[in-house]
């Protein structure tokens, strides 16, 4: 057992060229810099963060609260400032930091935007907070010092977060609507008729079929094609070809590039050495003193303890849905931050009514009153989202002075292929429900 | 290795689609979204706003003859051209993007229940501004349903004399008219930009189309049934129907089921070796409850709807205040709701639309 430790540790605190660390912070940076721009030119901050009246909180951060226009914008802000310290290597983690902390209570304002992808950056911004990716070719390096290496864990925990995402994406996808029924693509693929050269062949199924096990494939064992020296090439070819037909296929923003820029952590490291050596004669940088740092052995030993946690954290969290008896499409308990991408076509539509136990006057609800059309989509086949939901309009209602209410729903879910099946039990009081605890006594099963 | 993989999955896929029952198996016919775009815009949408557009000239000429001298046989004639206007609407309403999103043709033209009181007051003072949102609870077909048939105890013919109502009734008429000619001749320049967007994200042409066609139905099924039964009062609201003046909701509404069977089905002439209408498109994509196709419970479920408007005997306003046809309103109103799921949750997921205009990073 202690020899395995050692040979751990050694393997964890091996020392190795910085330049990989620095090309990635680099990357990390601009990708985040242009996201952001896009995302305050798309219009998002004002649409998805000042115009809706009610905000879907996230479990265990109901304390959450939008801050307001100014507030929102000092976030969007520090996002785009720190992103550019982050790319410049300025005062690394004190930007770090900020940027982990806005971009974490942006995310947190509301649940209706839930993407793997933001979960994901936060992941890596999490990671990058502890990382020495500032003392190499950075304004940090130039004031304080270019370091000559830095541990191999540095590296590797990267690595393994891509891989965690690619192979949960993977494992994900080994389900029989995926595999043998070829859905969602089936659906999503035909209304791609008008690409050009591919356009032709999304009406087959043969194609959904196709995509369907490149894809699963594709997820499951790319990364080890990344990690083994003789396929690098040929596998990140892959994954350019695979998210740029992603892209082009699906609504996916700025995701793809994402990915394609973010991989190139598997590179052979002569591979940044290069480019970044190339880049510091581009800009006449000159190294300074070199820095060497050393961990001491009690260190070593929180560093990598801290690190088997992370681990174990990461491969538990996608795996919790096993806690649950539900079917997991249908309920989604545990659906969230398991790495399910593209994974099923759902739809919904659910219409309240409101009845006055003192008057037994019935009151129907306009969901547009209280929701943006965003929200009110994610709403219509998310159980918590309509639980939350319930409780906004029972606030509402009590503040109009209407305190005895019981709330009752006519809802209906669509589900890949299938036609659309009515979701919540319409006789049941929404008002006395909770999610984890009671959700087959409200959710209808899918049969 | 990894050409390995590939062949692999290629030959699998093909014994998978071979072996798989074919529910959603090859169209026989080409889908053709560019078709289809080209189809509703020359032979649907644009024809439609050419009618309006016709038939606001008339009102407008009607209103000319009435202006100069009073009679009854020309007031009959404004009220019948006013009539035809507001039916040629009801084929118009579903093409709220585009040109018409620019003015918000559809609250510019038929905001209802119309503020009278609001109205009268406009009259009065002969100080307002139509083109203020302020003013379209007071303006547009609603506001003239009022001012050609609600009388509140005025005679007609001495309304008509009274200068002040007779440059309110002028100045909401060609409020109507300047709006219906800037989205007729918008989609002249549109058309081409329409048929161009052929993809699926949110700014495409079909998604734009998709997703006003539900929303319009939505509010037509909300504000011209939903409301006036009370939906969100609990108590009877009679005059929020349409028409609650002239008495004519039920046709308006009849016209209306009309026009979105017309836009399932499509324009008449097309091309029978392209996909180029919804109907066609989406018994491709094969959806089914039952043995019933998606496509024809769409249309059928529609027929149903204006069966049960049928069964009315009196005018909607009146109905609702008698139980027994009250009942039947509720019917009506059930009908209408459940085809919501089927054209907002069945059609649209079918289509692999996204169900509203705000884009996101998707997933």
């Amino acid at each position: 057992m202690t020899a395995i430790n050692t040979k751990f540790k050694t393997f964890l605190f091996k020392e190795v060229s910085p330049e990989p660390l620095a090309f990635f912070r680099i990357v990390f940076g601009l990708l985040m810099i242009f996201s952001t721009i896009r995302y305050i030119a798309n219009g998002w901050v004002t649409e998805f963060f000042i115009q809706p009246e009610h905000y879907f909180k996230y479990p265990y951060f109901h304390w959450v609260q939008n801050p307001g226009e100014i507030g929102i914008y000092f976030l969007f802000g520090t996002l785009l400032i720190s992103s550019i310290l982050i790319t410049f290597g300025y005062k690394y983690r004190f930007a770090t930091i900020a940027f982990l902390v806005s971009f974490l209570y942006i995310e947190l304002i509301d649940i209706t935007y839930y993407l793997n992808h933001y979960y994901f950056v936060s992941l890596i911004a999490f990671i990058m907070v502890f990382l020495p990716a500032g003392n190499c070719f950075s304004i940090d390096a130039i004031q304080k010092g270019e370091t000559e290496s830095i541990p191999n864990w540095t590296i590797l925990i990267i690595k393994f977060q891509v891989a965690v995402v690619y192979v949960f994406a993977g494992i994900a996808k080994l389900n029989y609507d995926w595999l043998f029924d070829a859905m969602p693509l089936s659906i999503w693929l035909p209304a791609n008729s008008h690409l050009p050269l591919i356009g032709g062949l999304m009406k087959y199924q043969f194609t959904a079929y196709l995509f369907s096990w490149f894809g699963a494939i594709y997820d499951l064992f790319i990364v080890f094609f990344l990690i083994y020296p003789k396929t690098r090439k040929v596998a990140y070819f892959l994954v350019i070809v695979f998210h740029l037909s992603t892209s082009a296929l699906f609504n996916i923003g700025v995701f793809p590039y994402v990915m394609i820029a973010l991989t190139t952590i598997f590179f052979d490291k002569s591979f940044q050495i290069n480019v970044i050596n190339r880049l510091k004669k581009w800009f006449g940088y000159k190294n300074n003193v070199v820095t060497t740092h050393s961990y001491r052995p009690a260190m070593k030993s929180v560093v990598s303890t801290s690190i088997l946690i992370f681990i174990i954290i990461q491969l538990t969290i996608p795996l919790r849905f096993l806690l649950y008896k539900g079917d997991l499409f249908w309920e989604e308990e545990g659906y969230r931050f398991s790495w399910r991408v593209m994974l099923m076509e759902k739809a919904g539509t659910v219409f309240f009514t409101v009845v006055d136990k003192d008057t037994n006057k019935k009151i129907e609800i306009v969901n547009s009153d209280y929701l943006t059309p965003n929200q009110e989509k994610q709403m219509s086949t998310q159980p918590d989202l309509i639980l939350q939901y319930v409780k906004i309009i029972e606030e509402d209602f009590a503040a109009k002075g209407i305190t005895n209410v019981e709330i009752y729903a006519d809802s209906f879910v669509k589900l890949n292929g299938d036609f659309s099946k009515r979701y919540i039990n319409d006789k049941v009081d929404l008002t006395k429900k909770s999610y984890h605890d009671d959700l087959d006594t409200w959710i209808l099963p899918n049969n | 290795m990894i050409k390995k993989i590939i062949l692999i999955t290629i030959i699998l896929s093909c014994l998978l689609s071979a072996c798989s029952d074919d529910n959603s198996g090859n169209p026989k016919v080409e889908l053709d979204k560019k078709a289809l775009l080209t189809n509703y815009a020359d032979n649907l949408i644009i024809p439609a706003f050419e009618d309006l557009y016709q038939k606001s000239n008339t009102l407008s000429e009607k209103f000319t003859d009435i202006k100069s001298e009073y009679s009854e046989i020309k007031f009959n004639e404004l009220r019948q051209a006013f009539s035809l206007l507001r039916g040629s609407w009801q084929f118009c309403s579903a093409y709220g993007f585009g040109p018409a999103e620019e003015v918000v043709l559809r609250q510019a033209l038929n905001t209802f229940p119309t503020d009278t009181v609001r109205i009268k007051s406009n009259i009065a003072s002969g100080t307002y501004s139509l083109v203020t949102s302020a003013n379209f609870k007071a303006k547009g077909f609603p506001a003239l349903d009022y001012m050609l048939y609600g009388g509140d105890g005025l005679s007609q013919e001495l309304a008509f004399k009274d200068a002040k109502f007779m440059q309110y009734l002028e100045d909401v008429i060609n409020d109507i008219k300047t709006n219906i000619d800037y989205v007729r001749n918008g989609w002249q320049s549109y058309r081409d930009e329409f048929v161009s967007k052929t993809g699926n994200d949110a700014g495409s042409s079909l998604s734009l189309f998709i997703n006003e066609f539900v929303k319009d139905y939505e509010l037509a099924k909300r504000a011209k049934v939903g409301f006036p039964l009370g939906i969100s009062l609990s108590d009877i609201l009679p005059f929020h129907t349409e028409a609650p003046y002239s008495l004519s909701s039920l046709a308006l509404l009849n016209a209306n089921l009309h026009a979105y069977k017309n836009i399932l089905l499509g324009p008449a002439k097309n091309d029978i070796t392209k996909t180029d209408n919804l109907y066609e498109y989406l018994r491709e994509l094969s959806a089914t409850r039952g043995d019933a196709l998606l496509a024809d419970l769409l249309v059928d479920e529609l027929d149903e709807s204006i069966t049960l408007l049928n069964h009315l005997e009196k005018p909607l306003r009146l109905s609702l205040e008698i139980p027994a046809e009250k009942v039947k309103v509720e019917a009506l109103y059930k009908n209408l709701q459940e085809y919501v799921v089927l054209l907002k949750t069945d059609m649209v997921s079918a289509m692999g639309i996204l169900i509203n205009y705000q884009d996101n990073d998707g997933d």
